[in-house]
């Protein structure tokens, strides 16, 4: 066995380790932070290091490819990224940060074992790692207002989570009552000639659930305004962002299941991404608290990249990855300003917002870049994801569904511009000056310069793309 | 027909007991006012899938269903009700009056959906009997084809206790 | 209509297992107040029958005569079932004990499994019917049940295990099998799977003890301070069903020590094994267990979860460690 297969994986183990000691002692937040970020930029390191290798790994149930491999960099980059986003932790205890990072690196590293497994149980152990340690991540936030609301959020968390890994499960029995194997690409070849079967399309689609629950898609999204708004708020940019790439790229390998006679399948998928873009816009439009809006501005951006997946074809994979990539880092940057301009932890209503650009004219321009490219707007990734996805879309003759999805960006617009607003046109007054730390800063340029960069040069990170899903097909 | 006093006769006898178990079991869950109540009917629920479980032929399986489910899952659940609620509280409020004939409706067309999904699929026999659940396969099995998830478990066990404890150290200092 | 064997087997082992249970129960009662009067120096029953030896009888007749009372406030299904919950693990559990070579009801190859999985049943039932009397001391010794089946329960599935471990099966007969032929055979004196071998057997049999509930870990139904503990409010037969699903506990737990440890149906210098042999040994280990009761005080309860949290579950694992170190060497 080559350890270098294994080698992101085992460095964010060895962290977690580390972690897991350290919380024995009295250690403060300091040094379970320190120790957090050198480990996950050694496991980025790491993670560019292997990202060429193949093979199989632990009786072929953990596959390593460019797929995997490159999705783990990326879940790496944004693992990092979140510390450094949330890196003074308001909203957590000093006493149980240690527990905090440990929880975190153990959720990356169970997204990270999600995106190589190829056989069923590992997948839904893989998938219960990351879940568990989200669960727990969300009633950890410190409650000085006694409103309990990360007990609220957490216990929804817990319970449609559990009820969707059920469902999840409950397919993977179907699926393997008719193939008699839990392997994916044993699945492949036995689950084509039988795809028309009722069960066989059921099986499938439930366990698409256990994913669409990771994503936020429509009927599995009502935890969402609940824990974005009770889970502190670095938790919640870890939440919003860096599992969804994980879904993601579950769904892209789930869906490489379907054969010809899976239509219904993509039915649902349609249905679902129509049901997610106007139930998350719509209720955005109202929300008061930045990241209920967030929360509900995910779920629609869920069903946009339903769009890529659903085509089944390697152009719309290939977009959809850089859809959710984008996604990343336009969320992290708002999230970034989030955690910096809230004092002490504390949620944010929008009107919290208001004069930052006289409070601090960066984070203010961080904002305003993160918003515009959520809407879609150019020259930023979100207007080249949302082009490409229609763009791919339309060629593939789902020409309502770009109708609706472009009269969804329309909606959208209005929203996200209003805090950009809010931001810019209000006056200060009232409000408390921003401290920023010079490293918040530097994370928030390089946030812009990626949001701008792989908005105006898609090709090079669409050509990644593409060869990393070329491997699944 | 089979005499009833033949070993088929009496295992038919068994398996509907273990049914008639298992759905009365699940209807106590969901329908019973008082907690306690609903844990017993999961326990029985437990038991007759156990039963069921042994029908199928692993009766290791059937057996840690007991071990796990009826003795330790419901055990705990019954200890924590006895923590938490030492006054037992009947449920408070109303249902709305629209509640029971949509779930009727909601469960009748799920059982139909299952049922027809079951019955309209064309099950093709695997070609051999891959395993036959007994304790040496399951041994075997677990430490190759799913050496991984035997591992990745006990890791989130790890998580779990060591979760409730950081969660419940949080609500001792308060 | 012609019955068919199987099922009168089956019929045979099932009235036998019941009445196995239900003797075993009634006699081991006569047993434990002659043995606790010789022992305190007084001469225990002796009225009824040569020896007191028709006591049990009465005792039943009067049990059964008594009005079944449920207590007002009581919740009347928890209270109704649970005695019939602790029973029916306890006859459940002597479905795959094997007597003899021939004498078992059903060999199961994983019968040593399918003991452990009625026993942790048994709780259960002791729990709901403590929770439905509605009685403090009731509870209390609930809550104290189950922290202490919890916790002695995993020093004795460790002890199990590297005994199967050492065993190579689950199958109770064949268990009993490798043992034959004198005792130095025997599990309990297989210094060559682990030096630590009497010591498993001392675990296992300390935590039978508390698993039964049974002194000096009888914190469940401590008389002097909860009364009758879980059983409080049952009158009659109710609380008669308790008692005999206890004592079939005590008959399981040292028939699983018999097999296990001391080789079940075989005579310790090679002679003329058979089920004489196993009842000898059981028989022993339940007058030891009666012994323990009526000379070792009750110990606290902090006392008796640190036993096993602290020592019995290190060197429970100490002797797992050793047993798959001595088997990967040898």
């Amino acid at each position: 066995m080559n350890i270098m297969l294994f080698a992101p994986e085992l460095f964010l183990l060895t962290g977690a380790l580390v972690l897991f000691l350290l919380s024995l002692g009295s250690a403060g937040g300091g040094k379970a932070r320190g120790t957090t970020l050198l480990f996950a930029i050694v496991t980025v390191a790491s993670a560019l290091v292997c990202l060429h290798l193949e093979g199989s790994l632990f009786y072929n149930a953990y596959r390593i490819d460019f797929f995997s491999q490159f999705i783990k960099l990326i879940i790496a980059v944004g693992f990092l990224v979140v510390l450094l986003v949330g890196r003074q932790l308001k909203g957590v205890a000093d006493d149980v940060r240690a527990e905090y990072y440990l929880f975190l690196t153990m959720s990356t590293l169970g997204l990270m074992m999600l995106v190589s497994s190829v056989e069923l149980l590992t997948l839904f152990i893989a998938l219960e790692l990351s879940s568990y340690s989200l669960y727990l991540l969300v009633p950890m936030r410190d409650d000085r207002a006694g409103s309990r609301m990360q007990m609220e959020g957490a216990i929804k968390y817990i319970l449609f989570g559990v009820v969707a890994t059920g469902i999840m499960l409950f397919g993977m029995s179907y699926l393997y009552g008719l193939t008699g194997t839990t392997y994916l690409g044993e699945l492949v070849t036995r689950l084509h000639p039988i795809m028309a079967q009722p069960a066989a399309i059921v099986g499938l689609a439930m366990v698409l659930c256990g994913f669409f629950f990771k994503l936020a898609v429509f009927p599995f999204h009502f935890w969402v305004p609940d824990v974005y708004q009770g889970a502190s708020n670095e938790t919640t940019a870890f939440i919003a962002s860096v599992p969804k790439i994980a879904a993601v790229a579950l769904l892209i390998r789930m869906t490489t299941l379907i054969a010809p006679g899976g239509w219904p399948v993509v039915n649902l998928l349609v249905v679902l991404a129509v049901a997610s873009m106007f139930y998350g816009n719509l209720v955005a439009l109202v929300q008061k608290d930045i990241k209920r809006m967030l929360g509900f501005s995910g779920i629609a951006h869920a069903g946009y990249v339903l769009l890529g997946i659903l085509t089944l074809g390697q152009n719309g994979y290939a977009t959809a990855m850089y859809y959710i990539t984008g996604y990343l880092v336009m969320n992290l940057a708002c999230f970034l300003v989030i955690c910096a301009v809230s004092p002490k932890g504390e949620n944010l209503q929008i009107d919290d917002l208001s004069g930052l650009h006289q409070r601090s004219p960066l984070l203010a321009l961080t904002l305003a870049v993160g918003m515009f490219a959520l809407a879609g707007i150019p020259p930023f990734v979100g207007f080249m994801g949302k082009f490409m996805l229609l763009a791919n879309a339309l060629n593939e003759g789902y020409l309502a569904l770009v109708i609706l999805a472009a009269i969804n960006t329309a909606i959208s617009i209005f929203y996200y511009l209003s805090v950009v607003r809010v931001a810019y046109t209000t006056s200060p007054e009232g409000y408390p000056a921003v401290q920023v730390a010079g490293t918040t800063k530097l994370v928030g340029v390089l946030l812009m310069l990626v949001i701008i960069a792989m908005g105006v040069l898609p090709t090079a990170m669409m050509n990644i793309a593409t060869s990393a899903v070329r491997v699944l097909l | 027909m089979t005499p009833i006093l033949s070993p088929q006769g009496l295992a038919g006898l068994i398996f509907l007991g273990c049914v008639a178990a298992t759905i009365a079991g699940a209807l106590l869950a969901t329908n019973a006012t008082r907690l306690i109540r609903a844990v017993t009917g999961l326990a029985l629920c437990m038991v007759g899938v156990a039963g069921i479980y042994y029908f199928l032929g692993s009766p290791f399986v059937a057996l840690m269903q007991i071990l796990i489910y009826a003795g330790a899952v419901c055990v705990t659940i019954i200890f924590a009700i006895m923590l938490a609620e030492p006054h037992e509280m009947k449920r408070v409020g109303k249902v709305h009056a629209l509640a029971g004939p949509a779930s009727i409706l909601a469960a009748t067309v799920l059982v139909w959906g299952l049922a027809a999904l079951g019955t309209k699929t064309v099950w093709q026999p695997v070609a051999c009997r891959a395993k036959n659940g007994t304790l040496e396969e399951v041994g075997q099995s677990m430490l190759t084809t799913y050496s991984m998830s035997f591992e990745l478990i006990s890791v989130v066990l790890l998580i779990a206790i060591i979760g409730s404890l950081a969660l419940a150290r949080a609500g001792r200092s308060k | 209509m012609s019955v068919h064997p199987e099922v009168i087997r089956l019929l045979i082992f099932l009235v036998g297992i019941i009445a196995f249970a239900a003797l075993n129960a009634a006699y081991l009662v006569w047993l434990e107040r002659k043995e606790a009067g010789h022992i305190q120096r007084r001469i225990g029953p002796k009225e009824v029958g040569p020896f007191g030896l028709l006591q049990p009888l009465a005792d039943g007749i009067k049990l059964m005569t008594k009005q079944l009372i449920v207590p007002a406030g009581v919740d009347p299904v928890l209270f109704r079932i649970a005695p019939i919950l602790v029973m029916i693990p306890a006859i459940m559990g002597f479905v795959t004990i094997p007597f003899s070579e021939t004498l078992v009801a059903r060999n199961l190859d994983i019968g040593l499994l399918a003991v452990f999985a009625f026993a942790s049943v048994n709780v259960l039932g002791l729990l709901m019917g403590a929770w439905g009397s509605r009685n403090k001391y009731a509870v209390i010794s609930a809550a104290r049940v189950v922290s202490q089946n919890v916790a002695y329960e995993i020093p004795m599935l460790v002890t199990v295990v590297s005994l199967v471990m050492v065993s190579h099966t689950m199958n109770l007969t064949k268990i009993v099998g490798q043992q034959l032929g004198g005792f130095w055979h025997w599990n309990i004196f297989n210094f060559a799977a682990s030096p630590l071998m009497p010591v498993a057997f001392l675990i296992f049999f300390v935590c039978m003890l508390a698993e039964t509930n049974r002194a000096p870990f009888d914190m469940a139904e401590a008389e002097s301070e909860l009364i009758a503990g879980a059983f409080t409010e049952y009158p009659g037969m109710g609380f008669g069903v308790f008692f005999m699903a206890e004592y079939a506990n005590i008959v399981i737990g040292c028939s699983m020590a018999t097999i296990l440890f001391l080789g079940g149906w075989d005579c310790p210098f090679g002679l003329y094994p058979g089920v004489h042999w196993f009842l000898l040994k059981m028989y022993f280990l339940i007058f030891t267990v009666i012994w323990i009761r009526w000379t070792y005080p009750r110990t606290t309860f902090y006392g008796l979860l640190n036993l096993s949290w602290k020592i019995l579950i290190p060197i429970s694992f100490v002797n797992l460690l050793l047993t798959s170190a001595m088997l990967k060497v040898f």
